[in-house]
This record gives C-alpha cells, sequence and structure tokens, in this order.
C-alpha cells in the first residue's frame, strides 16, 4: 500500500527552555523533514500539524500508511556469454553470482540490460513497516535540525539546542522504537511545570493536543499567539487605552508590536496576561524612554490613552494559568518601578549636559575597530552631506542645508548617553529628543530623531529632508568603509547589516525622488577614507566598483519586491543602475508598457540590432545622404522623430512616453530588416546602415535594454 | 517580610549542603564573579566530577555608583554554585532550591530566558539561561561549554544568585541599603562606605601608572610561575591582572582599541593556567574520580 493512509504520527521532543528566538523555525523543519522522509518512503504526504512551546517541539501528521508496498526489482550478473561455457554450463562467474545472491545456479534467468543480455534474478523487497521507518528516521531527523547555537549537557556526549528529556514517538496507539540524544522513546510527555502532571501517558497519537491542554500547555503556537493577542485587547480595553508601538518597530495589521508578541508567545506554555499599574510621576519622562524601558527587559506592553499619551499602565505575558495572591502582578510592578528609576537615573543624568557638549568624547567610541572612531566618522559624514545636498537641491528637494550641518556634527553624541548605553535601540531617537530640549530647531532634533531610518525592509523613512539626507550620509559612508576593508555581504553573512543599509538608502532617493549618480556619491563616500585607512584592503576603485555591483543586485531585490517583474527590473537596469531614482522609474515604464501590442516584435528588433552590433566597431555617425533604399531612408526619418521627442520625454522622465515614441520605430525597423541587406557589400554603406541601427540601439538605452525582454523563441522577424 | 541578606545566604549554603555540595568561603583575591574563584574555574575542568556552593562578593569597578544608586553595587554577593556534571533534574533541585528561602514556584511566574553567557578574559563560554521570576532576573543558570579555552566534558551547571536583588525582593525593598543584614544592621549600615569610597578610588584616585606596572609585573609573574610548574598561584596573578584591569578600565584609562590587547594578555595568561592544572591533575591520575561526592549524601 501506498499513497496517503488513516493513520496518525506523533513526534515530540521534550526539552529544558529552547531560546524563544528557534522554537519556530525549528519546529517547522521538524515538520517539512518529516513529511518529506514519509513521503519519500511511499508512506503518504500528509500536511504537519505544528506544536511548540519552550519545552518541546512536537509534530502530529495524519493520513500515514502503515507500510510501503512491497518492491520488485531485477538483479543482473555477469553476461550470459561470460555466464555459460561452450557446453551450455554455468561457468564459476555464474556461480560465483547465485552464490552472493544466496540461490542456486539452475535458479537465475536471463535478463535483459542496457549492457547486453545477462544472467540475474527477480526479487521482491518487501515493505518496511511506518513504525520501522520511523524509527531509522526519527534520529537522523531531529538531529539535523538546525539551531544558531548548540550546547551539551551531563556527560557531554550528546549536542542539542537544550538538554533533551523525552521523545514521544507514536504511530497510532503503537510506541515507535528509537533513541534521540541518549533518550529513548515512549509514550509520556509532560505537562506544565506548575499546572500540570509531570507524567502523561499518551494512548493514542491524536490525543496530544487535548492532553496538554488538559495540563496547563496550549502547544499550538498559533493559537497561542491568538490567545495572547486576545487577552491583550481585553486587557488593554479594561484599562482604556491600546496597545503602544514602541520606537524602532513596526506594527503590523492589528498587532500594535508584532515582534514582542511573537517573543512572548515563545516563552509561555499556558499564557496570562497581567495589568500592572507604575507611578504616574514616571510619566514626566520622554515615552520613547519608558516605552523602551518596558518592552527591552522585561517584555511589557505598554499602553496608550486615547490621545496618544501614556497610561501608567503596563501588561506583561505570564507563564502560568493563574495569579491567585496577586503575587506576579506586584512583582512585576516591583521590577518595573526598579527599572524606571534606573531610566529616570540615567536620564537625569543625560540632562546634565547639552547634547552639544557630549561631542568630545567622540574620538575615544569606536565606529568599527578598522575604522576609526566616531569622531572620524562626524568628520567624513559632514563632508558627505554637501555632494547629497546638492543633488537634493538638483532634484527640487531642498533640505535646510544649516540644520543638516548642524544635525551632522551632534548626530553620533548620543552614543556616550546613559540612555543609548543602556538601550542600544534608542539611538538617534535619544539624540533627537535631547537636541529638542536644548533648544536647537525643530530640523535637526527631527535629523536626528529619524537618522536611523528606515530601520527595516517595511519601516518608515525619515519625515523630513533634512533627515534623509543625514541617514543617505551615515549609511554610505558605513558602506565605503565597509566595503574598502574587502568585505562583500552575502546570503548568509552581512555581519554589518549593509544589504539593509542599502536597501534603505535606495528606498529613501526613491521615495524622496532624488536623482543623483552612485558613481559620484560613493566615489564621494569613499574618499572620506583616503590616506586615513592603515587597513584597507582593496583600492578605492575596486571598493567602488564591488560596491555599485552591490546597489544594483539591491535595486533589483527592492523593485521585484515591489510588484515589478523581474524582465522589466533588468531591463531598465541594463540601460544604468547608477541613479536608483531613474532607474525605478524607468523600470516603472517597462513593466507598463511591455503589455502593449508591439512590444514583443520591438524587444526582438533590439536584440536583433543587439547581435548584429556585435563584434562591430562603432565608426562615424549615419549620414542620411548616404541612404539609398526606401526602407532605410523611412527608417532615419523615423529615427529623427523619434529622437526630437524623446527628448522631451527624457527630461521629464516620463518613460512611458519616451518608450511609445520608441515603439513607433517597430514598424519602419520591420520593414528595414526585411528589405534592406544591412550587411551589404559596399563598404560605406554597411558602415552607414550600422551607424543608423547603433543609433536606434542608443535611442532604445536610453529607457532600458529591451533585448532582455524578447521571447526565449525566436521573434517572427528573426 | 522575608528573610534578611544573611539568612539568604545560610539557607542557600544549608540547601547545597544538603545536595552534597562543598561548602567553599568566598576566594580572597579579587574576583569580578564567582566563576573566577578557582574552585570554579580549575574544577570545572577535565573528567572529574564537583559539586561546591559558596557565596562569592564579586567586585566590579564599573558598576561603582557612589552609593547613590539603589541598584547598582561596585561590589554585589553571588551565590555561586556548580553541579559537575551537570544531573538530568537540574531545573527541578534549582526550583526547589528557591523553596528554600520561601519561593512557592506555585504562586510566581518562573521562566528561564536564553542568557548565553561568556568572558573573554577566561576564555570560558557557556550557554544557558536568566531566570526570571515575575519579570525579575534571579539567577544565571549555565551550562558550561568551554573554559580556559579548553572543551568541557563532562558539563557542569553553574547556578548564580543575585543574593541583593533576590533579597530586595523578597521584602519589597526598592533600595538596596535599606536592606535588613541581619544583627539589626541595614546593608547600608555594613557596606556603604566602602561602596563610596572604592567609587572615588576607582573612578578618580586609583594610581594608573602604578595599577600599568602591576599588572605587567603580575602577568610576567604568572607567566613565571608555570614555567616552574606552580599552577593556582599563577592564577592568582591572573585573577590581579584581570581586577587590575578593571579598575584602569573604570579609571578610564584604556582606550577602545588598548583594551581588546589587555583582554588577550589575561586570557593569554588564565588559557596557560587551566591547562596546567589539567596535566597537573592528570599526572595525578584524577584522583577525585575515585572519591565522586554523592548527591545522595546530605
Amino acid at each position: 500500500m501506498s499513497g496517503a493512509g488513516r493513520h496518525q504520527v506523533l513526534l515530540e521532543i521534550g526539552t529544558e527552555e529552547i531560546p524563544a528566538r528557534m522554537v519556530q523555525a525549528a519546529v517547522e523543519e521538524l515538520g517539512r523533514t518529516l513529511v518529506e522522509v514519509l513521503s519519500k518512503a511511499g508512506l503518504g504526504s500528509a500536511s504537519p500539524r505544528l506544536f511548540a512551546t519552550p519545552r518541546r517541539l512536537a509534530v502530529l501528521l495524519d493520513g500515514v500508511a502503515s507500510r510501503q508496498a512491497d518492491q520488485e526489482t531485477e538483479i543482473s550478473g555477469p553476461p550470459v556469454a561470460a555466464a555459460y561455457d561452450a557446453q551450455g554450463k554455468p561457468t564459476r562467474a555464474a556461480e560465483g553470482f547465485a552464490r552472493a545472491q544466496g540461490v542456486a545456479v539452475s535458479d537465475l534467468k536471463r535478463v535483459r540490460t542496457p549492457k547486453g543480455e545477462c544472467v540475474g534474478l527477480r526479487r521482491t523487497i518487501a515493505g518496511r513497516s511506518a513504525v520501522q521507518v520511523l524509527a531509522d528516521a526519527i534520529p537522523v531527523v531531529v538531529g539535523g535540525l538546525y539551531f544558531p547555537k548548540t550546547m551539551r549537557w551531563g556527560s557531554g556526549e550528546h549536542r542539542f539546542v537544550r538538554p533533551v528529556h523525552s521523545v514521544v514517538a507514536l504511530f497510532d496507539g503503537e510506541v515507535v522504537g528509537t533513541r534521540f540524544a541518549g533518550v529513548a522513546s515512549g509514550r509520556a510527555t509532560f505537562g506544565h511545570r506548575v499546572a500540570g502532571r509531570e507524567r502523561i501517558e499518551l494512548a493514542l497519537a491524536r490525543d496530544y493536543p487535548e492532553a496538554l491542554r488538559a495540563n496547563g500547555v496550549l502547544a499550538d503556537a498559533v493559537e497561542r499567539r491568538a490567545e495572547i493577542a486576545r487577552q491583550l485587547a481585553a486587557a488593554a480595553r479594561a484599562a482604556g487605552g491600546a496597545i503602544a508601538t514602541p520606537p524602532g518597530t513596526t506594527p503590523s495589521g492589528a498587532d500594535a508590536d508584532p515582534e514582542l508578541l511573537d517573543e512572548v508567545t515563545e516563552m509561555v506554555e499556558w499564557p496570562l496576561v497581567i495589568t500592572g499599574e507604575f507611578d504616574v510621576r514616571f510619566l514626566e519622562l520622554p515615552a520613547e524612554i519608558l516605552l523602551t524601558s518596558m518592552r527591552h527587559h522585561q517584555k511589557y506592553f505598554a499602553l496608550r490613552a486615547p490621545d496618544g499619551t501614556l497610561l501608567n499602565r503596563f501588561l506583561s505575558v505570564a507563564n502560568v494559568a493563574q495569579d491567585p495572591k496577586g503575587a506576579i502582578r506586584r512583582g512585576n510592578e516591583w521590577v518595573l518601578k526598579a527599572r524606571l528609576a534606573d531610566a529616570r537615573f540615567f536620564f537625569d543624568e543625560d540632562r546634565k549636559h547639552t547634547l552639544g557638549s557630549l561631542g568630545d568624547a567622540l574620538d575615544r567610541v569606536a565606529f568599527h575597530e578598522k575604522l576609526g572612531s566616531y569622531a572620524d566618522k562626524r568628520r567624513r559624514v559632514e563632508t558627505l552631506a554637501g555632494p547629497l545636498l546638492q543633488a537634493f537641491a538638483a532634484s527640487g528637494v531642498r533640505p535646510d542645508a544649516d540644520a543638516v550641518r548642524v544635525a551632522a556634527g551632534v548626530a553620533k553624541n548620543d552614543l556616550v548617553t546613559h540612555v543609548v548605553k543602556e538601550f542600544p535601540e534608542l539611538q538617534g531617537i535619544v539624540g533627537g529628543l535631547y537636541a529638542r530640549a536644548d533648544g536647537l530647531p525643530a530640523a535637526v532634533a527631527d535629523a536626528l530623531y529619524d537618522q536611523y531610518l528606515p530601520r527595516s525592509q517595511d519601516d518608515a523613512l525619515p519625515r523630513t529632508a533634512e533627515g534623509a539626507v543625514l541617514s543617505l550620509a551615515d549609511r554610505l559612508d558605513t558602506q565605503a568603509g565597509i566595503f574598502l576593508l574587502g568585505i562583500v555581504p552575502t546570503g548568509s553573512r552581512d555581519p554589518y547589516g549593509i544589504r539593509r543599509s542599502v536597501q534603505g538608502a535606495c528606498r529613501i532617493l526613491i521615495e524622496r525622488r532624488v536623482s543623483l549618480s552612485l558613481q559620484g556619491i560613493c566615489g564621494a563616500a569613499l574618499r572620506g577614507y583616503s590616506g586615513r585607512l592603515p587597513e584597507q584592503a582593496v583600492s578605492e576603485e575596486s571598493a567602488r566598483a564591488a560596491l555599485l555591483e552591490f546597489w544594483t543586485g539591491r535595486q533589483e531585490f527592492l523593485a521585484i519586491e515591489a510588484g515589478l517583474r523581474p524582465e522589466s527590473v533588468r531591463a531598465a537596469l541594463g540601460a544604468g543602475p547608477d541613479d536608483p531614482y531613474d532607474a525605478r522609474r524607468r523600470m516603472e515604464a517597462v513593466d507598463a508598457f511591455r503589455d502593449e501590442a508591439g512590444f514583443a516584435d520591438l524587444a526582438s528588433a533590439h536584440k536583433r540590432i543587439k547581435n548584429i552590433l556585435q563584434g562591430q566597431e562603432a565608426g562615424t555617425p549615419f549620414e542620411t545622404a548616404r541612404l539609398s533604399d526606401e526602407a532605410e531612408r523611412r527608417l532615419a526619418k523615423r529615427v529623427d522623430s523619434v529622437r526630437a521627442g524623446l527628448e522631451g520625454a527624457l527630461a521629464a522622465r516620463e518613460y512611458a512616453r519616451a518608450l511609445a515614441a520608441i515603439a513607433t520605430l517597430r514598424e519602419p525597423l520591420d520593414r528595414f530588416f526585411t528589405e534592406v541587406m544591412v550587411m551589404a557589400e559596399d563598404r560605406a554603406v554597411r558602415a552607414n546602415r550600422l551607424a543608423l541601427l547603433r543609433e536606434i540601439a542608443t535611442l532604445i538605452t536610453q529607457v532600458a535594454d529591451v533585448s532582455l525582454i524578447a521571447p526565449a523563441r525566436p521573434g517572427k522577424e528573426a | 517580610m522575608g528573610l534578611n541578606f544573611q539568612e539568604l545566604i545560610l539557607r542557600l549554603q544549608e540547601f547545597w549542603a544538603g545536595q552534597g555540595a562543598v561548602i567553599q568561603q568566598p576566594y580572597d583575591v579579587e574576583v569580578g564573579a564567582g566563576t573566577m574563584h578557582p574552585d570554579t574555574f580549575f574544577r570545572v575542568l577535565g573528567p572529574e566530577p564537583w559539586r561546591t556552593a559558596y557565596c562569592s562578593p564579586s567586585r566590579r569597578p564599573v558598576d561603582g555608583r557612589y552609593g547613590q544608586n539603589p541598584f547598582r553595587l561596585y561590589r554585589h554577593y553571588q551565590f555561586q554554585v556548580i553541579l559537575k556534571p551537570s544531573p538530568p533534574d537540574v531545573q527541578e533541585i534549582y526550583l526547589r532550591s528557591l523553596g528554600a528561602f520561601g519561593i512557592d514556584p506555585r504562586e510566581h511566574d518562573i521562566r528561564f530566558e536564553e542568557d548565553n553567557w561568556e568572558s573573554p578574559t577566561l576564555g570560558a563560554a557557556g550557554v544557558g539561561w536568566q531566570v526570571m521570576m515575575d519579570g525579575m532576573e534571579i539567577s544565571q543558570f549555565t551550562y558550561f561549554q568551554q573554559a580556559g579555552g579548553l572543551e568541557l566534558s563532562p558539563i557542569a551547571a553553574e547556578i548564580t544568585y543575585g543574593s541583593e536583588r533576590i533579597c530586595m525582593f523578597l521584602n519589597g525593598v526598592d533600595n538596596v541599603y535599606d536592606l535588613a543584614w541581619g544583627g539589626g544592621l541595614t546593608y547600608g549600615d555594613v557596606r556603604l562606605e566602602e561602596e563610596i569610597e572604592f567609587s572615588r578610588h576607582n573612578f578618580e584616585a586609583a594610581d594608573v601608572v602604578l595599577l600599568e606596572r602591576v599588572f605587567q609585573q603580575y602577568e610576567a609573574e604568572g607567566h613565571r610561575l608555570l614555567g616552574l610548574g606552580i599552577v593556582t598561584p599563577a592564577y592568582d596573578c591572573a585573577l590581579r591582572c584581570s581586577h587590575t584591569f578593571n579598575v584602569l578600565e573604570a579609571r578610564g584609562a584604556i582606550s577602545v582599541t588598548e583594551r581588546t590587547g589587555y583582554i588577550q594578555r589575561v586570557r593569554r595568561l588564565a588559557v596557560a593556567c587551566a591547562k596546567a592544572y589539567l596535566a597537573q591533575r592528570e599526572a595525578k591520575g584524577f584522583p577525585l574520580l575515585r572519591r565522586a561526592p554523592s548527591p545522595a549524601a546530605s
């Protein structure tokens, strides 16, 4: 029997507390690999139900077959010619083969093989039971799970994410006899540490979720997350507020702080939301600092009143069923009081100085061990702000240049404040708060506050143009330094977050509609390090090439993420990736235009032109006077009118209009290719025709290399 | 009201004595953490079983606050436990130990949250948790994976209780100096002056030139002693270097670039001590392998 079956399989690995950040990925991998094992073995391909808490990773599979189908196989031995002698008697080769297979020579049959006719035999391999297959597979599957960090314990023989205490492996009601990490499998799991029994015997695999629920464990993480969200919303309502989104985080749908919700989900087996209170006097602290104090160490959700101000309430998610004596609430309140007193101490200490006066300390704060101090970075960023301001101005965005200069001069001063040392996620934000308190202009304070935006792909951008310039200058400087050290980030290794840095910078340029040359600005960023980098690993020139290539890759990624089709993106980048905003406009135009009638023909024609021009040296510009055929004269005329029309469209970055103009070349081109022989025997005529085609290729690639979108099969003209 | 400070430490000693631990006393050379006590640093190496518990005054010069911060101290008292090899029920034993000072786990929210530990100066690293009770960190719980640059086997579990904060929590006290110590005195009565003076010393008064010389001399002396096959006194030199470095750092005398160099120098000495200790024990045939302390003996 193969395919779907009717049986259930449960595998649960019981452990000590697994780090919250690792639980979800691990259980997903466990489910995926178990399904793979079963389907490869022909035992069914059910979708797994996953269960994960800090103390267990479990998978419940339905639709598993009990046994693999038997398999017929043919085993071939020596060729017939070698197996029998002239008299037709079996040779030693045949006897040896039969012996090795455990059959009599007389049992050998003739079988056809690619090598010719051989002796051989047919054999039935009995299918294995699911229990046997699982018993062998479980240690391999569980042992192969990826964890960012593993450990040993006790005798030190075994390695896993945390010590393993139990392995439950059931096929319906039958124990799958196996071992992992020195622990024999069985049918006994365990409940919540205080709210459940220590030993729960499962009669059947499918009893698992309910048996745990009865023992204080809500094992399904999706259900647990929903339950926490429900309790949080109810508690927030009861307190007259809503969950606040802390600075540096991004809300998602109904979740004000989805990241924290995910984290606490993986930290409890049974959630109980507890509402606590703190002294209203702490509300004098900036909301950002209060929120972060609650979230960073305590993983509490803070509450906002309808008017946006913070309430002196917090919500904590405990791993218990109840708090009958209020001890947990009182404990959490006590701890938070200590935390907030600490935060107030840090804040008060910080406010004994102005933000501006902290700058002297930056030469003792390392930006990067090989790239110097933050004082060095400040000098470079101040310089780099110059060309950025010019590019912004040329694009019609006019940041307050003085505000940018002031902001760049104090941007990193908050790194030496107590509050940022305690809560690194508040860097920038604290600078902005203190700048405002010092009476610096709002443009400066806001630029400081937003200088690390966007922190992630979905995060907001700096609100002001000044903040955008500062964020860009900071990012470009870091990127330049890292590339000068010869570090090119890869998918698996990006210790300095350069991908995120480039993507953020790219988004700022695109969404602010700022046009600039990456060649130029990256060159300026790299020059900031000139002569000051003892451990420079690569030349400025090769760092620039690598950095530009990296930017191109990120532009492509972002555009595809934004929903543009990959070929449109590559076509536009193929025509020039140096100005990310401009490239994005061209990508959009190509993506919109490529579905128009005739686009495929234009793309094919472009491809054909490129093929013809390949290997041909550029000659003199074409001369209308030399054109003889009617078709080529018509084409040249059209080229003239397209060129004239393009100028205005390109200047206005109306690339859809430009493409429409270019598309009018299709028909005369078509005719040209049908009627005119490009490679004419007369050298001058040939050169002139090539020059005409080169002119057309140049026109097209001002928008995009549309040849990259040519249909894979040859078009009708080719 | 909960236990006073000295009662807490006495209860913990009693509990762990009942678990077959050797009750040690604080080490008499400055340490930054209970882990640096030779009865942890050395004993976690090699195959010999070991259980110990002791209170470890731990000096952290940069944490000094002139006695003005209600939570931070230049010197605090860790209560340190080593169980080697880590028993399978080590978490349950730990939870029972909370009962020793009046915590009923059924009335509280006790969680084990990921927190790995690393000491670059000791070449040591471990994997484990911070134990949170009702949102407060009450202990560090670590499975040592490496010490003195050596991979460990068997693995020791280290439990470190933050004595002051547990006691403050039990008593609902908001300022460490208000904590009842015992003998009718407060923590402040016993320790406040010391905190103020050492803060002044570490941040303002310590003689940098002297400390730099002391560091070099103890470093050289440690290596010299190791050359003579004298191990524990060499380790004392490593501890003195480590503490001297900590004071220099608090004094603001070490730049970011110098910092790595200092840490590496202490580490080199500590790693050499660890290797020498292990060789010494091996030469003696790992005597404790034949005299395993019995957890059952109580």
